[in-house]
């Protein structure tokens, strides 16, 4: 991964299967604000009243800064309660958690046992040069929650967020999640996403990725229960030197289990980005679907991208596609623009827009969502103005 | 004089395309460019509304004797040149609300118009689609993506009427459309046409210029007008064929 190589020049972590993700906190700096201080600018925490709020100060939970709602959302930070959770998904062999838990206010378990009405937004804040958040969200059977992840970042220097965010979901439970980004200075992001969906469950991700000076998203989903379906769809901006490693594994362990991939990216100004993405289907498995595609935009000819959409298929009964497209921007697209009078940087401002939206709009969201997304796409292609 | 084309001699990649070409245009005049494939018809019709790839190496190009050979082809659009592509492409992801309205509103800016408010877009839009019989569904996609050859001409005809162009080239516009189509298309120019505009029509066929009567036809060979004369010429060539011609 390009991110691995940076990271590993700046002496930070760099291998993907490492126990310093949970244990190894030597490699924080101490924040350079107390907690006390970092939601002093953040009056929104407590103005939106269309969402339920839980906040991490660096890492630790803000009970004081949160919103919840009166049942339904619980909060721990116990050893035995993480601990169990970890046993339930059958992931503790792969990483060291329990030597965290020594230091346990680190490690959050969000547990939702009943249907929220309105969307949970986890505010992760941090002023820390290195930031490090774990948190472990449960639902129940048949819960379903909208969860907006937003990482927000103090001051203007150089950061390192490292997340871990670990999702079960019980029979017939959803979870729409929305990754959101709020930063003011250089942001080097490692986001780690580990998904179980139990028996039709539905699992959906949406990320709008633009002001990270690097970005890795490595995603795990185990589709475990029959008829349980997950979809990512995600857009990488990059107009400035930024690095975009996006890794998607998903693993069909059941059969009628449905997934999908969308990402588009667009690279200018000497940025990198890359899709690896591999779904595996294991044997005797029946009503499969799976579906990979990664469209990517070169506008510098210095941007470079990698795409790796690949299929394990190990049933007979599937139905799969994986696409992958890059190229520049289309001149005969740019003609046509032209003969109607449109100038030459709205028409590929257009163009880029349309191929960004693209991704979100066959998704299954409501207006103000979409809407959302689409604000944050333009937001981010003003530059080509 | 709307449109005046003077001794106009046109290459690509080092091959002569049009040689000495003279073509003059009135406000108010149709005129139809017949010719066997080949010959530069679209050539002409793609140098007119600025194409590039193309090398001018005589003559010259006038709109209301202004000299269109150092304008773009986005500013040619918007001094009000519009051409109808013979294979109109498709741009997945831009939706036709977006395009059109970026159009219309780029073409008001170089009048010294506001932008069209959203309310009124809409209304216009509804207003020039219904007179073409297009389903309302398909505005709401993306720019040809996925659409028959008929639909995308009547596309190419409502932007005509929505952008109101001063002069408009018509490039096979008749080309993959049923008899029906053809006659809506029709029907929609002749309601266009009027004294403050002028039409090329680029056709192969006949058919097309039963519904809308040119008041000039000329046949095209070898890069250049070889005859010139009124509808009576297009039966001719219909009934005998280029072969005179060559």
């Amino acid at each position: 991964m390009i991110s691995n190589k940076m990271n590993t020049k700046l002496k930070l972590p760099s291998k993907r299967d490492e126990k310093w993700r949970y244990s190894d906190l030597k490699l924080l700096e101490a924040p350079d604000r107390k907690a006390s201080e970092l939601t002093g600018g953040y009056t929104f925490l407590t103005q939106d009243e269309n969402f339920y709020y839980i906040v991490l100060l660096d890492g630790k939970f803000c009970k004081e800064k949160s919103m919840l709602p009166k049942g339904g959302i619980e909060i721990s930070c116990s050893k035995d309660n993480i601990a169990n959770f970890n046993k339930g998904l059958k992931f503790e062999g792969k990483y060291q958690v329990s030597q965290n838990l020594d230091n346990n206010d680190h490690v959050v378990l969000i547990s939702i046992d009943e249907n929220i009405d309105k969307p949970v937004k986890l505010v992760k804040l941090t002023s820390s040069k290195s930031a490090f958040f774990t948190t472990f969200l449960k639902l129940e059977k048949n819960c379903n929650v909208r969860f907006y992840e937003s990482f927000i970042q103090q001051g203007k220097h150089k950061n390192l967020i490292n997340n871990v965010t670990r999702i079960n979901l019980g029979d017939y439970a959803s979870c729409k999640h929305f990754i959101q980004k709020d930063f003011n200075g250089e942001v080097r992001f490692i986001n780690t996403l580990e998904i179980v969906c139990n028996a039709n469950s539905i699992y959906e991700n949406y990320s709008v990725n633009t002001i990270d000076k690097s970005y890795r998203f490595e995603s795990e989903v185990h589709l475990n229960g029959k008829g349980a379906r997950t979809s990512f769809n995600g857009v990488n901006i990059a107009n400035n030197n930024q690095i975009y490693d996006v890794v998607i594994d998903i693993k069909h362990n059941a059969s009628n289990t449905f997934s999908k991939q969308h990402y588009n990216q667009v690279l200018d100004k000497n940025s990198s980005g890359s899709f690896y993405s591999n779904v595996e289907i294991s044997e005797l498995l029946n009503a499969v679907e799976a579906h990979q595609l990664n469209k990517n935009l070169l506008i510098d000819e210095k941007s470079v991208v990698y795409s790796r959409p690949m299929l394990d298929i190990n049933s007979d009964d599937v139905i799969c596609s994986h696409g992958s497209t890059t190229g520049n921007i289309d001149e005969e697209a740019l003609n046509y623009f032209a003969s109607r009078g449109i100038k030459l940087q709205h028409a590929k401002q257009l163009i880029i827009i349309g191929l960004l939206k693209s991704v979100f709009s066959d998704c299954k969201l409501d207006d103000f969502e979409v809407e959302n997304l689409y604000r944050q796409i333009a937001h981010s292609i003003e530059f080509y103005e | 004089m709307l449109l005046e084309v003077s001794n106009l001699s046109v290459g690509a990649n080092g091959k002569k395309i049009l040689t000495n070409l003279n073509l003059n245009i009135n406000k108010g005049e149709v005129h139809t460019i017949m010719g066997p494939n080949g010959t530069g018809k679209s050539t002409l019709a793609n140098v007119i509304s600025g194409k590039d790839g193309y090398d001018i190496t005589n003559g010259s190009i006038k709109l209301s004797s202004k000299d269109l050979s150092q304008i773009p082809s986005d500013e040619r659009a918007r001094l009000g040149i519009f051409m109808s592509f013979q294979h109109p492409i498709e741009i997945p992801g831009v939706s036709w609300n977006s395009f059109l309205k970026a159009s219309i509103n780029a073409v008001r800016k170089e009048q010294g118009k506001e932008d069209i408010s959203p309310v009124d877009f809409m209304k216009e839009l509804k207003e020039k689609a219904a007179l073409l019989g297009i389903d309302y569904k398909l505005l709401k996609r993306d720019v040809n993506h996925g659409f028959s050859g008929g639909e995308k001409k009547k596309f190419e005809i409502l932007q005509m009427l929505l952008l109101k162009p001063k002069l408009v080239i018509l490039d096979e516009i008749d080309s993959g459309l049923d008899v029906d189509a053809l006659k809506v298309i029709s029907k929609n120019i002749n309601d266009f046409r009027s004294k403050e505009n002028s039409i090329i029509i680029i056709t192969h066929y006949n058919r097309l210029l039963d519904y809308v009567v040119p008041d000039f036809v000329h046949i095209f060979s070898n890069g250049t007008i070889v005859k010139s004369g009124d509808k009576k010429l297009a039966k001719e060539i219909e009934d005998q064929g280029y072969d005179d011609f060559k």
